[in-house]
């Protein structure tokens, strides 16, 4: 059996030696070169299906660089792959960003129970679109909401791994309310769900954030008068 | 006539400075001014419901969020009659000693030990006493972790609320601490020893009145009664026995105590109060240690220090009690709201904290008072800083060495001025 002619490619300026037929997605896997992917899963052998783009990578040198997806990207002799640098960052940043408008953020209901793969993402690339529910571990019927606790998790920025609901106590806000249009409607219509009266909510979001735009949106959202 | 300014002083929690005014070579006035923005607390808190009261009040310290926290909750308690199980108390009791932990190991090792072993800060220490700072950190790490398993968090126990606990801690966590404390126990005799090696200055004061808490059986830091030198008093007339003014150079408080005299708070008047319920090993080495009952303010730093001996061993009590009752998953006590008023009081680290609240039929604050220890300590802080002065211009020193005793004699105090900043001047 003759051997197989390994190919030369360039990884982050590193001369590395890759079989052919293997994608660059394969070797930076195997050299534990980091690269963020959201449709991709190693158990699905073959199946690709370069859906999420957040491999992106850049190929080439000089004036002629491409941005590709690593995982579609067979190796072949010569290539040059850079896999991480600030216009690489920006653009999967606001390929997270599409990602999560695309998402049903109902994660009060969603299983996945505070090991959410979003989650991280986002707090990689700095998109703070995400409410503390993304992190909560309650769901379903566990869900404070569900017990008729006012909790402002459907509102408040993540970043803190929930530490207060997780222990039982309902979500104070301390963290800042976030100013994004889609979530508060989402928040509103939660409340409504879970049958909590918003004029109690209005009152909570009053600790931490007085005067803020979010209580003004809310409030017209959910028609409560002052 | 000549001012002497320490500028701001270094190693203390908050702001504060010291204002010496000399003619000639007397002392013609001393400030102690706390230079903190007010912080409003007891009027935001105005209007919030009960339940939100304890996790508003324990953001005024950052050192001492625990004690903050049940110093609330026992007010809110108190005004709605509520009754906690054993099983709370035993759990708050416990989380309160890790409090006190945390702050008198942060104040032993990084505050006053510079002072003590003549560095300008504690990283300077790291040349010549690397393990001492080592078992620094570890020692304040256990009170901190101490709080994490009760309270949920290392600062601002969240877990802990009106009518008992929102989670409870698992037994295996229980026991893991218990170890943990009890190795402990080597690191703190070693510190107690370390801090008697050391010489310090000596203050004789003997015109002030120590006050702290009246505990139950055991050296814990509720109690329901107040003592003042001898005297025991109800709580409900904390009002009287503290009597509050406000002076224009500083944005704190002062207590005055009924006869005039100022009031000392803190690790040195619980001593003195209540040694007797020290648990064996602490009131061994109080006995050991010569040095109570004590009228030197310097003596803070070592009173501190046999301080987290008894919580270390009451812990390990507390815990081996829990154990062997086991832990029972129980719901917090039922709150029904109803007009009235309630006063909760703590031992803080730094000495007796009073939290008052007046609530209507909703359950919404009418009225709230907070007097923190180091509001209560700042009149007799200026005091021993006149007799310290008054003494080293005698003795004819110059004035770098009073601007740095001065400073070594305000961190002796442990003060955390943040917290005792009350005060608001309108102008106009």
């Amino acid at each position: 059996m003759s051997r197989i002619r390994k190919v030369k490619i360039k990884i982050d300026d590193y001369q590395v030696l890759a079989d052919p037929g293997e994608t660059v997605l394969d070797v930076c896997r195997r050299l534990n070169v980091h690269i963020p992917t959201m449709c991709y899963n190693p158990l699905m052998d073959g199946e690709r299906p370069g859906s999420c783009r957040l491999c992106i990578v850049a190929i080439g040198k000089g004036d002629r660089i491409y941005f590709r997806e690593a995982c579609k990207t067979p190796v072949r002799s010569g290539l040059e792959v850079h896999t991480y640098s600030k216009e690489i960052h920006l653009l999967r940043r606001d390929i997270v960003e599409f990602l999560l408008a695309r998402h049903r953020r109902n994660c009060w209901d969603c299983p996945v129970s505070g090991n959410c793969p979003f989650v991280e993402l986002c707090r990689d690339y700095d998109v703070e679109l995400l409410t503390v529910c993304a992190e909560c571990p309650l769901h379903g019927e566990d869900c404070l909401l569900s017990k008729g606790e006012v909790c402002l998790g459907p509102l408040t920025y993540f970043g803190c791994g929930a530490s207060c609901t997780r222990q039982g106590q309902w979500c104070f806000g301390c963290r800042g309310l976030v100013p994004h249009q889609d979530i508060i409607k989402s928040a509103v219509e939660v409340y409504r769900e879970k049958n909590i009266p918003l004029e109690a909510v209005v009152e909570r979001m009053e600790l931490f954030s007085y005067s803020s735009e979010v209580i003004e949106k809310f409030k017209k959202f959910a028609g409560v008068k002052e | 006539m000549k001012t002497i300014n320490t500028g701001l002083v270094a190693r203390i929690e908050g702001h504060g400075n010291v204002r010496i005014e000399l003619e000639g070579d007397d002392l013609r006035r001393i400030e102690m001014q706390v230079v903190e923005g007010s912080r409003f607390f007891e009027t935001l808190i105005k209007g919030r419901p009960w339940y939100e009261v304890p996790s508003i009040l324990m953001r005024i310290c950052s050192i001492c969020t625990a004690d903050h926290n049940l110093a609330a909750i026992r007010g809110v308690e108190n005004a709605f009659n509520v009754e906690v199980s054993a099983q709370t108390s035993l759990l708050r009791e416990l989380l309160m000693h890790g409090s006190i932990m945390e702050s008198h190991f942060l104040h032993i090792f990084f505050l006053a030990l510079p002072d003590l072993l003549g560095f300008p800060s504690a990283l300077h220490m790291k040349k010549y006493y690397p393990e001492e700072l080592e078992r620094g950190f570890r020692l304040k790490k256990l009170g901190n972790d101490v709080q994490r398993v009760i309270g949920g968090r290392a600062i601002h126990p969240e877990k802990s609320k009106v009518g008992g606990f929102t989670s409870l801690p698992t037994e295996t966590q229980l026991a893991n601490l218990k170890r943990r404390l009890m190795d402990a126990m080597t690191d703190a005799k070693l510190t107690v020893e370390l801090i008697l090696t050391r010489d310090y200055m000596e203050i004789c004061r003997d015109d002030n009145v120590h006050s702290s808490l009246m505990p139950g059986a055991n050296y814990d830091y509720f109690g329901d009664r107040i003592l003042l030198d001898n005297t025991v008093h109800e709580v409900s007339r904390y009002r009287e026995l503290l009597r509050e003014e406000s002076v224009g150079y500083s944005t704190a408080k002062r207590c005055i105590s009924p006869s005039g005299a100022p009031i000392m708070v803190g690790s040195i008047a619980r001593l003195n109060l209540i040694w007797d319920k020290l648990p064996p090993t602490a009131k061994e080495f109080y006995t050991m240690s010569g040095k109570f009952p004590s009228r030197n303010p310097m003596d803070n730093t070592l009173a501190q220090a046999i301080e987290c001996i008894a919580s270390i061993e009451r812990c390990v009590e507390i815990i081996d009690e829990l154990l062997s009752r086991g832990m029972k998953n129980e719901k917090s006590a039922e709150v029904k709201t109803k007009e009235g008023r309630g006063i909760g009081a703590v031992e803080a680290p730094r000495g007796t904290l009073y939290h008052e609240f007046e609530f209507d039929a909703q359950g919404r604050v009418r009225m709230c008072n907070v007097i923190t220890p180091t509001a209560i300590n700042t009149y007799d802080m200026e005091i021993s800083l006149r007799v310290l002065v008054e003494s080293m211009l005698r003795e004819g020193f110059d004035e770098q060495e009073i601007k740095k005793r001065a400073e070594m004699l305000i961190r002796a105090y442990d003060p955390c001025l943040s917290c005792s900043a009350h005060v608001v001047r309108i102008r106009g």
